[in-house]
């Protein structure tokens, strides 16, 4: 891992030195070159992979497609161009607009879209490409239409002409280098943070992400907030460059083009953008000698990349490497739970008061004319365990949905730990410290075990974004104790050597592990698990059973919907059965079992009311 | 008033051929969760295989049918080669790139072997406009409303009467189930592919008359009624229809009455702004999330 980094830094640091001289060559090898065409190619180069980083944290974390990205650079390249040639803004200046508001478009294009599917945003990035192009040809008097705006003034910096020229030693090419490095830093600052890991979560399970805090439309916001920013710094310098812009550079085609060289590289890969730039951009220079077939190379490229390594070029290489450092070491699995969890107990205070850690008062869901929960009260001591059973279709896991805030109670009302919830939604109720498990195991498959735990701990990340991308000591104290957190927790439930394995790849019983270690990091007040034991061997369950019987003992409040008899009848304090979504019995697990009503409800009328009866697993 | 009616009628010709698309759309998605992305170039090709028919010496009506009939096909290779296998899993987005690709492909090759200037489609129905007040009509653009009537009502027999497009709402509500009780959801996810394709040509061919057939015809026409698809709340054929027609008729008074160059720029604006109010689609409903 560590040394895998140092590798990727020092090809950086060669890629950069290497541009750097790159000007300076003529002087050793005594030819005029390289020209100020060549310097020139190199700079749009540079420009596009900035651009192209962009769409990367959009595209490869957040999992978002933008077909509108060219629009948002031609927006820099338009704003900075008309601010320094009509309001006689300076280079600055004009450039800290030229960021800024491609960013603020993005943010209020992404928004209403990412509420509801990704395929939105690309159609809605598509309109505005072309509401974008629209405007720009035929608002001749402000935009200048096809003979676009011309002579810009030079760019000037403290006084200095931002040229690529010898007698202002290229400051210009250098200004583009340091804005490139500026791109890959803040690329690789936000990829390895909680903002990187909760994008990434929200691409690969929404729902999961949701529970675990994350602000899934606010992250989703940002990444395409970002990723416009981006795009509208490479515009800004675009427009400084060429002195000249028009629509023509920002077309649809454009942006396929941006597409086309981040899934080249390799979406969501650290080299990617500036590999699938390079390639890309070199190649155009070839197919440009198509002539009319140079459109259709497009396309046919794109799908044959898609075809042929739909990783990219640093994705594959990635994934043949691990292949080939993949030693057959077999993991060894700990026992769990191991340990007692007490460096979790920061929370769980039992002291605020009210008596209760939840309260449920009429409960009501309706879907349509459906009735899922039917008027619950219920209440929960802290530090109990209360298993929520009955027949399938019950209303267990809609009451759980109520109560984790996925779906709003249609009547009642519930209160957890004195505060009451309406309409919440998942994420602010995980910051109360409701966490939860699935019924059928919600990991975040591409992510690592110790990532995805990382997730879990992301409501306890105080660091702003600004102070994560500067690297300010906040950021690095909360990453080494949430991370410390996160090895002690994989620890506690035996998968220490699974850390840096992709989670998608555990086998079943350890995905459950993982899932409630994962809840486990939020440290959770009340914790909520859906069908814990489905799937796991009797070995597993009967360490389910320490596991959920420790936490409670730490003063956690757990919720659990089971159908494993034996494992209510150990573990639980309490215990509600619903039936038709009602409550149709309540009490101590003895109390439950000798129930008629419940006997009646798993075995129907006329049932032996024995009480071995109802120990047949349901 | 008579521009008013006008603009209706121009505006119902237009509007049609935005709800046959979005039908196309439509019966994509019920049946992937996935769509050809680049629909439009399907329903280019309608306009353009038919002139190309045309010009070979077929009588209009088989080359209408012939181009249908193709079309179908690309949209069943389509599906076959560049969706499927790119909508494995949830929230995939490769297929949206791959019939980009295709997309791409399609005109730009269709540029270079058709030209890529449009070429007149002659039928029966363009050689004499209805004088309406100052203005005239084809009879060719009024077919088109009928057209998307009957396609409406056929789709929705076709969905509720027939054993295929029951198999198809089957796979639409519930892929895994409709498996399960011996529907090869593949299969049919293929034929609705087709049959999109065959829809999205009907457009092409009824519409090349009135504009004439370019391998550019099909970019922004698919686009719009894919947007006129989201915005009804694509799951919802009759929604998908109406937001269709409406639009149609609302551009045409846009060009009327505050101007032709500025068209799309407000067009498109409007149906951001209106998904900014209904995240859902105007007809559609709140999806229930399964946690």
């Amino acid at each position: 891992m560590k040394q895998k980094s140092w590798a990727g830094w020092a090809a950086l640091f060669l890629l950069a030195a290497g541009i750097a001289i790159f000007p300076w060559v003529g002087d050793f090898i005594g030819q005029r070159f390289p020209t100020s065409y060549e310097l020139r190619l190199v700079m749009r180069a540079m420009i596009l992979a900035i651009v192209v980083i962009g769409l990367n944290l959009l595209v490869g974390l957040a999992g978002l497609v933008s077909l509108g990205q060219a629009a948002l650079y031609g927006l820099g390249a338009h704003v900075a161009a008309l601010l320094s040639l009509r309001a006689g803004f300076s280079f600055a200046e004009s450039m800290v607009f030229a960021i800024a508001i491609p960013a603020v478009m993005g943010a209020i294009l992404a928004f209403p879209t990412v509420r509801v599917r990704g395929v939105y945003l690309a159609v809605v990035t598509i309109a505005f490409g072309l509401i974008f192009v629209n405007i720009l040809r035929e608002w001749v008097g402000f935009t200048g239409g096809a003979s676009g705006l011309a002579n810009l003034p030079r760019p000037t910096m403290f006084g200095e002409r931002l040229m690529a020229t010898r007698a202002q030693s290229f400051n210009y090419y250098y200004l583009i280098l340091v804005c490139l490095l500026i791109a890959v830093w803040v690329q690789y600052a936000i990829a390895n943070s909680r903002y990187g890991r909760a994008m990434r979560a929200a691409a690969q399970s929404e729902n999961a992400a949701r529970a675990l805090g994350v602000n899934v439309v606010g992250i989703r916001t940002l990444a395409f907030a970002v990723s416009a920013g981006f795009a509208g710094l490479g515009g800004g310098l675009f427009a400084n460059l060429a002195l000249f812009v028009n629509y023509e550079t920002f077309t649809f085609t454009a942006s396929v083009e941006l597409l086309l060289m981040v899934i080249l590289g390799g979406s969501g890969t650290m080299a990617g953008p500036l590999v699938g730039t390079s390639v890309l951009f070199t190649a155009t220079q070839f197919l440009q000698g198509l002539g009319q077939w140079q459109t259709f190379g497009y396309g046919f490229l794109l799908a044959l990349v898609l075809f042929v390594m739909p990783k990219g070029i640093v994705g594959s290489l990635a994934a043949l490497r691990a292949r080939m450092m993949a030693t057959s070491r077999a993991r060894e699995t700990g026992h769990w739970p191991n340990g007692e969890p007490n460096f979790l107990n920061n929370q769980n205070g039992q002291g605020d008061g009210t008596g209760s850690a939840l309260i449920a008062k009429g409960v009501t869901l309706r879907f349509g004319g459906l009735t899922a929960v039917n008027a619950v009260d219920m209440a929960l001591k802290p530090g109990t365990v209360h298993a929520l059973i009955g027949p399938n279709g019950a209303g267990k896991s809609s009451l759980l949905n109520v109560i984790s805030g996925f779906y709003p109670a249609t009547e009642g009302e519930v209160t957890v730990f004195g505060h009451r919830i309406k309409n919440d939604p998942p994420y602010r109720l995980a910051r109360l410290g409701v966490a939860r498990s699935f019924q059928n195991t919600e990991l975040f498959g591409q992510m690592t075990v110790l990532e995805n735990v990382l997730v879990g701990a992301h409501t306890h990340f105080h660091a702003s974004f600004a102070e994560t991308v500067l690297r300010l000591p906040r950021f690095g104290r909360e990453e080494r104790t949430s991370r410390n957190d996160a090895l002690r927790l994989l620890d506690f439930v035996g998968l220490s050597d699974f850390a840096d394995e992709e989670a998608r790849n555990l086998p079943f019983g350890h995905q459950r592990r993982l899932e409630i270690a994962r809840a486990l990091a939020l440290r959770p007040k009340l914790l909520l698990l859906d069908e814990p034991a489905a799937g796991l061997t009797h070995a597993e369950i009967e360490d389910l059973i320490r596991l959920i019987r420790r936490l409670a003992d730490h003063g956690m409040t757990v919720i659990l919907v089971e159908h494993h008899v034996d494992m209510i009848m150990a573990v639980s304090d309490r215990v509600t059965v619903l039936d038709y979504g009602e409550v149709i019995a309540e009490g101590s697990p003895a109390e439950i079992q000798e129930n008629p009503k419940v006997i009646e409800a798993y075995f129907g009328h006329g049932a032996p009311a024995s009480p071995n009866a109802a120990q047949v697993p349901a | 008033m008579e521009a008013i009616l006008q603009y209706v009628l121009t505006g119902l010709s237009v509007g049609s051929v935005y709800a046959m698309i979005a039908l196309g759309f439509y019966v994509m998605w019920s049946a992937a969760k996935a769509v050809n992305f680049t629909y439009g170039d399907v329903f280019m090709l309608g306009g353009v295989l038919t002139v190309v028919l045309v010009e070979m010496g077929l009588p209009l009506l088989l080359a209408g049918g012939g181009a249908l009939a193709i079309a179908a096909l690309a949209g069943a290779v389509i599906e076959r080669v560049f969706v499927r296998p790119f909508n494995r899993e949830a929230n995939a987005i490769g297929w949206m790139l791959t019939t980009i690709a295709v997309g791409i492909m399609l005109e730009s090759f269709t540029t270079i072997t058709y030209g890529p200037l449009g070429r007149p489609l002659q039928t029966p129905f363009v050689e004499q406009p209805i004088r309406i007040g100052g203005s005239g009509i084809y009879p060719q653009e009024l077919i088109l409303p009928v057209a998307l009537v009957i396609v409406t009502f056929a789709l929705e027999g076709f969905y509720r009467r027939t054993v295929l497009g029951r198999a198809m709402r089957a796979v639409a509500f519930n892929r895994v189930a409709a498996g399960l009780v011996g529907i090869d959801a593949d299969r049919i996810t293929l034929l609705a592919f087709a049959l999109a394709g065959a829809i999205g040509a009907l457009a092409g061919f009824l519409i090349a008359p009135v504009i004439q057939a370019s391998s550019s015809m099909g970019v922004v026409v698919g686009l719009k009624g894919f947007m006129v698809a989201i915005i009804a709340g694509i799951a919802n054929a009759r929604g998908v229809v109406i937001v269709g027609v409406v639009y149609g008729v609302m551009e045409k008074m846009i060009e009327g009455y505050l101007s032709t160059a500025a068209r799309d720029a407000i067009g498109f604006t409007i149906m951001i702004l209106a998904l900014l109010i209904f995240p859902q689609g105007l007809f559609g409903r709140r999806e229930v999330q399964k946690v």
